[in-house]
């Protein structure tokens, strides 16, 4: 199979994801981080969490908050070689009851009861971990960025055909002019 | 199996093949590691704007200082040099100073020497015991042989920062740059806001602290030579995180390797 030069530039633009197309993708992508818990449940193999999130855009300006709720299997808690980039997350409905033990979430200073989350609070309020104790055990700390989504605000995508038509008009120009660049530099 | 048919598809095929492989020079024994403030210089680029930034709202306003800094938009110049002195040059208190004309050639020769990789012989400084001195009491003589902000603004990677970065991309960045560091190469990256330009800046990671949620890069900073600032990877987001400086009030930047490679 051959290749032509046309095909080789339209090949950088598509891997490339489009000069026009990926500013817009990045200016609509959301990140939501964990705020403040403020409920637990404990079901018989899962770790209910209700929680306070913040809504940030792809330059960190706060952009909204939301309520959210998931569910942690107990063995991932138990286990401290998950990267906080794929620790499993189920996504509840936001309004789904869900039936178990109520856990108490304690910040510092009081006893431990049996059943609490033992939260990891920064001096502005933010809960950035907790460890499960359960009469006496601990399960391995866990990362409250491990919560993290990121997702792309809807009115991106209206505007993804005009996007597409202008990288296909503009990358061109730029992948040609970037050798100049290159050239020149240094 | 693929074949490019046409020369200039075959050029561009062979210009990213080779332009895209991150060239760490094999360790060498008797370097030691970048430290600060010995290995940087002792004086700043000055920003060209006086920033103000509200540490509450993060936002951030700027207008021209008055009068015109004298030495500015150096900071590519400044952090490139600073790793060829590191890599190339050697200083040794123990030999008698020389004159300015004679250090102002042997700079010269450092500035000269490769900019992206250890150069087969390294240029003694003899009198001091680091950059941090020798530029301190040399400073004018230094200040002229970096040139002007032509060298910063004309940084052969320049043309990649307005190519959209996905998370996904800095992930690999990060690991790129931590395994870089891990190997005793500090790389020099290019840290940026765009389209909207609110941060375009050059510092040179030299450490870097792994915990479970992050990657912590310890930079130096042209625009600060009296600490190092902090520039952290967030494995959850994929995204770099700058901290907060008196000319940007840190959040989300984009970052990529400068001085390396054909292409960068």
């Amino acid at each position: 199979m051959g290749f032509s030069i046309r095909a080789t530039l339209l090949t950088l633009v598509a891997l490339g994801s489009g000069c026009v197309t990926g500013h817009l993708l990045n200016t609509g992508r959301r990140y939501e981080r964990p705020l403040v818990y403020h409920e637990a449940l404990l079901t018989e193999d899962r770790l209910v969490l209700r929680y306070t999130a913040i809504e940030t855009n792809d330059i960190g300006r706060p952009t909204g908050r939301h309520e959210r709720q998931v569910a942690l299997a107990l063995a991932d808690l138990a286990r401290d070689d998950v990267p906080v980039d794929a620790f499993p997350v189920e996504q509840l409905s936001d309004h789904a009851v869900v039936a178990g033990r109520p856990v108490a979430l304690r910040r510092g200073g009081a006893t431990a009861p049996a059943l609490c989350l033992d939260l990891d609070a920064t001096p502005d309020g933010r809960d950035v971990g907790f460890v499960l104790q359960e009469d006496g055990r601990r399960s391995a700390p866990f990362h409250s960025v491990a919560l993290t989504r990121s997702r792309t605000v809807p009115w991106v995508y209206p505007l993804l055909p005009l996007s597409l038509a202008a990288d296909a008009a503009i990358d061109p120009v730029l992948f040609l002019f970037a050798p100049a660049v290159i050239g020149v530099g240094d | 199996m693929l074949r490019f048919r046409s020369t200039g598809a075959r050029a561009i095929a062979l210009v990213l093949a080779v332009g895209c492989v991150a060239r760490v020079p094999p360790p060498d024994p008797s370097q030691k590691p970048f430290r600060f403030p010995e290995d940087v210089f002792a004086f700043r680029n000055e920003t060209v704007w006086q920033y103000d930034v509200d540490p509450a709202t993060g936002s951030i306003a700027w207008h021209e200082r008055d009068p015109p800094p004298a030495f500015s938009l150096r900071c590519a110049t400044l952090a490139r040099v600073a790793r060829q002195f590191w890599a190339n040059a050697r200083f040794d208190p123990d030999v008698p100073a020389v004159d300015a004309d004679t250090y102002a050639r042997l700079v010269q020769d450092v500035i000269d020497s490769d900019r992206r990789g250890r150069s087969p012989t390294r240029v003694v400084i003899p009198g001091y015991a680091d950059l941090h001195s020798f530029s301190a009491a040399h400073e004018a003589l230094v200040k002229r042989a970096l040139a002007g902000p032509w060298q910063s603004h004309m940084q052969r990677g320049n043309w990649r920062m307005i190519f959209p970065f996905r998370p996904v991309q800095q992930r690999d960045e990060a690991e790129r740059l931590r395994a870089s560091v891990a190997a005793g190469w500090p790389p020099i990256v290019h840290v940026f806001r765009y389209p909207r330009i609110t941060l375009n800046h050059f510092v040179l990671f030299y450490a870097v602290e792994q915990t479970p949620t992050e990657l912590r890069f310890l930079a130096y900073d042209p625009n600060d030579a009296e600490q190092p600032i902090v520039v952290s990877y967030d494995r959850a987001a994929r995204a770099f995180d700058y901290a907060a400086t008196p000319y940007f009030p840190g959040g989300p930047v984009k970052a990529y390797e400068a001085y390396d490679g054909l292409l960068y």
